[in-house]
């Protein structure tokens, strides 16, 4: 009886393993957020790329913050979007135009310019512009690059482009000294095709993990200066710009949890080739 | 944030975890309530946007005789045979609107592709062999280079070529796998940040209680089944 | 026998597609005008593109409604979420407004980003069950991937700097080779591509092999 019972426990656990590993995820990630350890965090010289040259920018410059945020991004991307608002909002003299290509964009891009104080630190229309969704993908950006003002009339808040006195000195994608992407998917491409090639603007990105591998390429060739990747990437902007925040603390959680997940794999492997060596015998 | 917001989303968002533990009507509702808010969104975002680049202007133009926005009725009236897409009789039409968007689409597509991709790589792939490193980079560039064009077609001449590059895109897929788990993990550490605060974390006691007692009332079924 | 309306969408492509591609190349201020038209159009047309799976989606689930089929209540509250947007929307008159941030911010907002990162849940068991060293391609893979997970995760450089050292010579190496080859395919095949859609010679694009 009591050989039964132990047999079945130890089935009911191998037939319950997905919510065992899934358990052990949860306390691996939660852990490290309710008492943080403190790694350090390296700085990627993909980080540093656009760091340098927001640092580098002169009173004057025109800012491009392109946003693609959306709920599920927003985790990854969000920190990054803050961290490097933050900064551009500390050069003086520096304009900023906030251009959204999703439905959700404006949302996160007014949260990011409320969280930040935006409109009480800067004048709005005069240091920073936020010009809301344009729809249409690449042909939307296409649109902004050729010509602002025949494109979009009204910002976000539906003020007249023509009264807003930083709006008058931009036209094109020529008065863009760089363009910051904050994006997930295939858009990334739109920003390269549409203001790099053609008009050689400045690009870098913003990204997810899962879009970094396809930008890196574009990093070494020379056609952005910068990348900055994931959560991780946050949280190194964040300890540049001296501003820790969710970012850096997420990254002992990330820590516990890629130790997790390597522990898996090698756990798996070890048992499958442990079966199959027994098998072959 | 509200309290009530707050309670409502993290009660959202323990719904949607419910299915790690097993297919529930929890889950499901909070699945088609996502649905159901995403479409009404992306209709709202639209309208809005519609009545912004297109009604305004065409509206301006017949009060000002400008041709150029009295022809926003071309688009408007493109997007609206864009429906005709449901019509079993009619579907044709709809194609217009489609081939108005595509061509645009593949026009700015293709020019940026052919600079970015193709000639800005190539571009970026001519490194002067000088060093170990960049022959590596070049000769593998090549090998993936061949076998994705060849695969397993490729002459015997190509020798080891595809065969490296297999393995240079095995590399590959091994660094997309390790991006993807740090993506993923980046999402749930920001949900988990709105769940480990307060009045949110109140909620997940209340959510473990619940999946014990369905443990519970099911082993029970299960013995009782059994005899 | 193909329709007229067809004939008609890939002649429109065809000029659409060659006005916008001349226009990047020749500088005349009509051509530029009439491509920064069409540019725009297509962007008004993909605004109103957006009902279009709102409309579908609502025929098929007001028909599961009606027949009372399985899950007809999940249908309700789909529909019902869909309506409280749309009025909250149209009402307010603007997607700023406080009450429809509210909603935005307390639906869509949480479970959006709960589904995405649901993938880390599951990749976790398949970790431990599916991903498998069955021969040497696959472990390959599965090497590279745990010395970049060390090199992305800071406590690789803690556990020792060699392993996120070795991490970056395969992410190096992945970068200047296997990604730069893909982006390269992607390019040459897209550019392919378009040019036999622009050319009628792709027919999926414009309704397929229906006619």
């Amino acid at each position: 009886m009591r050989s039964e019972q132990k047999l079945s426990l130890s089935k009911s656990l191998g037939r319950a393993y997905r919510q065992i590993i899934y358990l052990l995820l949860f306390i691996s990630l939660s852990i490290p957020l309710i008492k943080p350890i403190g790694l350090p965090v390296p700085i990627h010289e993909t980080t540093l790329g656009v760091y340098n040259t927001i640092e580098a920018l002169e009173p004057g410059d025109v800012v491009v913050m392109a946003s693609n945020i959306g709920a599920a991004i927003a985790s990854e991307v969000y920190p990054q979007y803050i961290a490097v608002l933050e900064h551009v909002l500390r050069k003086d003299g520096v304009k900023i135009l906030l251009v959204d290509h999703s439905t959700e964009a404006p949302i996160w891009t007014e949260k990011a310019l409320e969280e930040l104080n935006a409109y009480e630190r800067k004048s709005y229309g005069e240091d920073f512009v936020h010009i809301g969704f344009i729809p249409g993908g690449e042909s939307g950006i296409a649109g902004i690059c050729r010509d602002i003002h025949s494109l979009i009339q009204v910002d976000y808040h539906g003020y007249s482009l023509s009264e807003l006195p930083m709006m008058a000195e931009i036209r094109d994608a020529t008065d863009f000294t760089i363009v910051i992407d904050f994006s997930a998917s295939a858009d990334t491409q739109f920003w390269l095709n549409q203001a790099y090639a053609p008009y050689g603007t400045r690009v870098a990105f913003g990204l997810t993990a899962v879009k970094v591998p396809d930008a890196v390429a574009y990093y070494t060739a020379g056609q952005i200066f910068g990348i900055i990747e994931s959560l991780k990437g946050a949280a190194e902007y964040e300890i540049l710009i001296k501003r820790p925040g969710i970012a850096a603390k997420g990254m002992d959680a990330q820590s516990i949890a890629h130790l997790l997940y390597i522990g898996l794999i090698v756990v798996g492997n070890i048992i499958f080739f442990v079966s199959k060596t027994q098998r072959k015998r | 944030m509200d309290t009530i917001s707050v309670l409502v989303s993290t009660a959202l968002i323990l719904m949607i975890y419910s299915i790690l533990y097993r297919e529930n009507p929890a889950f499901r509702l909070a699945e088609n309530i996502l649905i159901g808010a995403t479409v009404g969104h992306s209709i709202v975002v639209g309208v809005f946007q519609v009545r912004d680049l297109a009604l305004s202007k065409f509206i301006s133009g017949i009060q000002t005789g400008n041709i150029r926005d009295i022809a926003y009725i071309i688009p408007m009236t493109l997007g609206v045979l864009i429906y005709f897409q449901f019509s079993r009789r009619y579907k044709s039409i709809s194609r217009i609107s489609i081939a108005v968007m595509l061509g645009v689409g593949l026009a700015l597509s293709t020019r940026g592709l052919l600079f970015v991709n193709v000639i800005g790589q190539v571009k970026g792939a001519m490194l002067p062999l000088n060093n170990i490193k960049n022959i590596v980079y070049t000769f593998g560039l090549i090998s993936v280079l061949t076998y994705f064009i060849y695969e397993e077609r490729a002459s015997k001449m190509a020798g080891p070529l595809p065969k490296v590059g297999r393995y240079l895109l095995m590399l590959t897929m091994g660094a997309y796998f390790a991006n993807a788990i740090m993506g993923r993990l980046s999402i749930v550490i920001g949900t988990l940040n709105t769940l480990l605060m307060s009045p949110s974390c109140y909620l997940i006691p209340v959510a473990l209680l619940l999946i014990v007692a369905d443990l519970f009332i099911r082993t029970k079924v299960a013995k009782v089944s059994k005899t | 026998m193909v329709s007229i309306w067809r004939r008609a969408a890939e002649v429109i492509l065809f000029i659409v597609a060659v006005t916008m591609l001349v226009d990047f190349v020749v500088e005349m201020d009509m051509l530029q005008n009439v491509a920064t038209d069409l540019n725009r159009w297509a962007t008004i047309i993909a605004a109103f593109a957006l009902g279009l799976g709102a409309y579908s989606l609502l025929t098929r689930h007001i028909r599961i409604i009606s027949r009372k089929s399985e899950g007809w209540p999940y249908s309700i509250a789909m529909i019902g979420t869909m309506t409280v947007f749309l009025l909250t929307g149209f009402i307010t008159r603007s997607i700023t407004s406080d009450q429809y941030n509210w909603i935005y911010s307390t639906i869509i907002q949480p479970i959006s980003s709960t589904m995405y990162g649901m993938n880390a849940f599951f990749i976790a068991s398949a970790s431990y069950r599916a991903f498998r060293a069955r021969n040497w391609e696959a472990a390959l893979l599965l090497v590279a991937a745990i010395f970049i997970m060390l090199k992305n995760a800071p406590i690789g450089g803690v556990i020792s700097p060699t392993l996120p050292a070795i991490g970056k010579v395969f992410w190096d190496l992945a970068g200047a080779t296997g990604m730069r080859g893909i982006l390269i395919g992607i390019g040459i095949g897209t550019l392919a591509l378009s040019l036999r859609i622009i050319l009628a010679q792709e027919k999926t694009p414009l309704g397929g092999a229906e006619e």
